[in-house]
């Protein structure tokens, strides 16, 4: 499939602070994308981008087989729903919704029956009237977003759709966005710093980081096969556990925290052919905990027991010689032996292998592994 | 129990304001040839030697071109100011605003020498441009203030908000912006005139005789011929434009904020 939009080696840099370095992507039509990275990882920078509200530096930007690059936000026709939605406060509903179809000359009947159109998509068509102040959160937010696609855009951005709203107005605007996705079939690009935003609403996340791209992927690939060591820590809730490694005294043995370890099944695929100090990402739910010493299992100790409702947490500190002990996050949904007792981990999948010296890229383990 | 204390004194805080303005309203229709208070007999005979009095014409007229210019002025600059000060990234900004204010620190006696000795410098002491500049010098403090507080309380976004609809700079300005910046438009309007126009000292220094504005006549003839009723008068026609002109001024500003 052709790209819809396509971004080639976008860079941007404020004085030395390079806030985008070199940034590739290709987005589908109809696709929902989330840029995901921590504060300051550029991804609202390559949004305002996208809008045409920041020039970046070098590189291009081609929509639908037009480049606009250097196009003027107001001539691109892209929606963008700003964080604080940035509503004008002196015009009512209506007249916010209308100002995109004022602005193209679309006035009278047609924009009345447009704006009744955008306003019917996000189901406010009874609140025509009111002024922004008169409006909650969630309702200000629907607005923004009717306010967008009332001028049909060619895309639509979403900067941190959820990041003003209350935790339980979150989940259910998740789903709402996402079905005002399949609804309007708009390719849409939304920002969040979220991983469960992303990962819940977004056909594609792209994983951002001090203004690179590290991995862009279905959310199931980003989660399970993270590329990065930082991928495998930002992602999940705990993140994966990052366990240095390093290639033991003999074949089939695995140097973990100064002890030995003999890894078997998927596990010792992975590590078969360790050759350096490593991070090895284990997530806590694929980790079983075990009373007895079983074959594969790592041995640690109980060190403390987070009671979470549905599940419990335990805290794992490897038994070995490195200190301070690396500990190791279990998930467990049953109950768990006293703090102190002596446990065995079993992994059940390897979620990464990552080199020391090429720092958050690393080897990703199992699809393409071994250099 | 407090609430009624605390509504007393706001009835004694508006009385004493309003007083002064009081006593020059009423007395002004008083038929008599001094001024005093209370009147005791109406009639509308000060109106009309105001109205006579070319001498009090010509000064009203100086006083409102100056004060009309000097607020425009005061207005472009001051809103510029602003803008630039909020908008630009300035480091000094604490200083600069610092310096903006500094008009208002000295008293105007020693700020109106210093100007006279520049404009006396540049060759336009004397002239109508000097006594604007000089209006426009201690009215401008006022402006930056009001603009600031108002151009902070816009959000940058909903520009960039109305681009990314459509609408060029020029347009997103129009037509967002300048409605939710009109009533701090209009106030730092209001105070400039109303500063420019109630001002004796600087304007004595600056254009004493070719400019003769309205308060430095009034002033003159006071410390020549008494009170004259007539200028009572004239203050009952100022107070009464100055109230419709902050009456039109707020339905304005409401009607901007409310389309």
């Amino acid at each position: 499939m052709t790209a819809y939009l396509t971004i080639r080696d976008v860079r941007k840099s404020y004085g030395r602070a390079i806030a985008l370095n070199s940034i590739d992507m290709d987005i589908s039509r109809g696709e929902f994308l989330a840029l995901l990275g921590p504060s300051g990882s550029g991804k609202t920078t390559l949004l305002r981008i996208m809008a045409g509200l920041l020039i970046p530096d070098r590189g291009s930007l081609v929509l639908d087989g037009i480049d606009i690059t250097k196009a003027p936000a107001w001539d691109r026709d892209i929606g963008l729903v700003f964080q604080n939605y940035a509503l004008f406060p002196h015009m009512n509903v209506r007249r916010n919704v209308g100002f995109g179809l004022d602005m193209r000359a679309i006035r009278g009947a047609e924009a009345d029956r447009r704006i009744d159109e955008a306003l019917e998509i996000v189901s406010m068509r009874q609140y025509g009237t009111r002024r922004p102040d008169e409006l909650s959160g969630g309702q200000q937010q629907r607005i923004a977003i009717a306010r967008a696609i009332a001028i049909k855009p060619r895309l639509l951005l979403l900067d941190e759709p959820l990041s003003n709203l209350d935790a339980v107005l979150r989940q259910s605007v998740r789903v709402e966005l996402r079905e005002l996705h399949e609804r309007t079939g708009l390719t849409t690009i939304m920002v969040t710093h979220d991983q469960v935003e992303a990962l819940t609403v977004a056909d594609r996340v792209a994983l951002m980081e001090k203004g690179e791209l590290l991995q862009i992927d279905s959310p199931e690939a980003l989660y399970t096969h993270p590329a990065s060591a930082f991928a495998a820590t930002f992602l999940g809730s705990p993140p994966a556990n990052l366990i240095p490694v390093a290639p033991g005294v003999a074949r089939g043995v695995v140097s973990i925290a100064g002890a030995a370890w003999r890894p078997i099944g998927p596990a010792e695929r992975v590590l078969s052919d360790l050759c350096a100090p490593a991070r090895l990402a284990l997530r806590p739910e694929t980790l079983a905990l075990h009373l007895q010493d079983t074959p594969g299992a790592i041995s640690g100790l109980l060190r403390a027991v987070e009671y979470m409702g549905g599940e419990r947490l335990a805290h794992v500190e490897i038994t070995g010689t490195s200190s301070p002990a690396p500990v190791l996050l279990v998930r467990s949904a049953h109950s768990l032996p006293d703090v102190g007792q002596k446990v065995f981990i079993l992994p059940s999948a390897i979620t990464g292998l990552y080199d020391n010296d090429s720092g958050s890229h690393g080897k990703s383990a199992p699809a393409n592994r071994g250099d | 129990m407090r609430r009624n204390l605390l509504t007393g004194f706001t009835a004694l805080v508006v009385l004493f304001t309003v007083a002064p303005l009081l006593v020059v309203v009423f007395s002004s229709f008083d038929d008599g040839k001094f001024f005093r208070f209370p009147p005791r007999e109406l009639s509308l005979r000060w109106f009309r030697a105001a109205f006579d009095s070319a001498e009090y014409r010509s000064s009203l007229l100086n006083s409102t071109v100056v004060g009309l210019l000097a607020t425009a002025i005061s207005v472009t600059f001051g809103t510029a100011a602003a803008l630039g000060l909020q908008r630009s990234v300035l480091k000094s900004r604490a200083v600069l605003e610092a310096v903006l204010l500094a008009p208002l620190t000295l008293p105007l006696v020693i700020w109106a020498i210093a100007l006279l000795q520049i404009y006396a410098w540049l060759g336009i002491g004397g002239t109508l441009s000097g006594l604007v500049l000089a209006h426009a010098t201690f009215t401008l403090p006022f402006s930056v203030r009001v603009m600031l507080a108002t151009c902070s309380a816009i959000d940058p976004g909903l520009e960039l908000a109305a681009r990314s609809l459509g609408a060029r700079p020029w347009q997103a300005f129009a037509r967002i912006t300048l409605p939710l910046a009109f009533p701090g438009l209009a106030t730092s309007a209001l105070l400039s005139f109303f500063i420019s126009f109630n001002d004796v000292i600087v304007s004595t220094f600056i254009a004493g005789s070719s400019w003769m504005t309205f308060p430095v006549r009034l002033y003159s003839q006071l410390r020549g011929q008494g009170i004259d009723p007539t200028t009572l008068a004239i203050g009952t026609m100022v107070i009464a434009s100055i109230l419709l002109v902050v009456m039109l001024t707020e339905i304005f500003s409401r009607r901007a904020l409310r389309t």
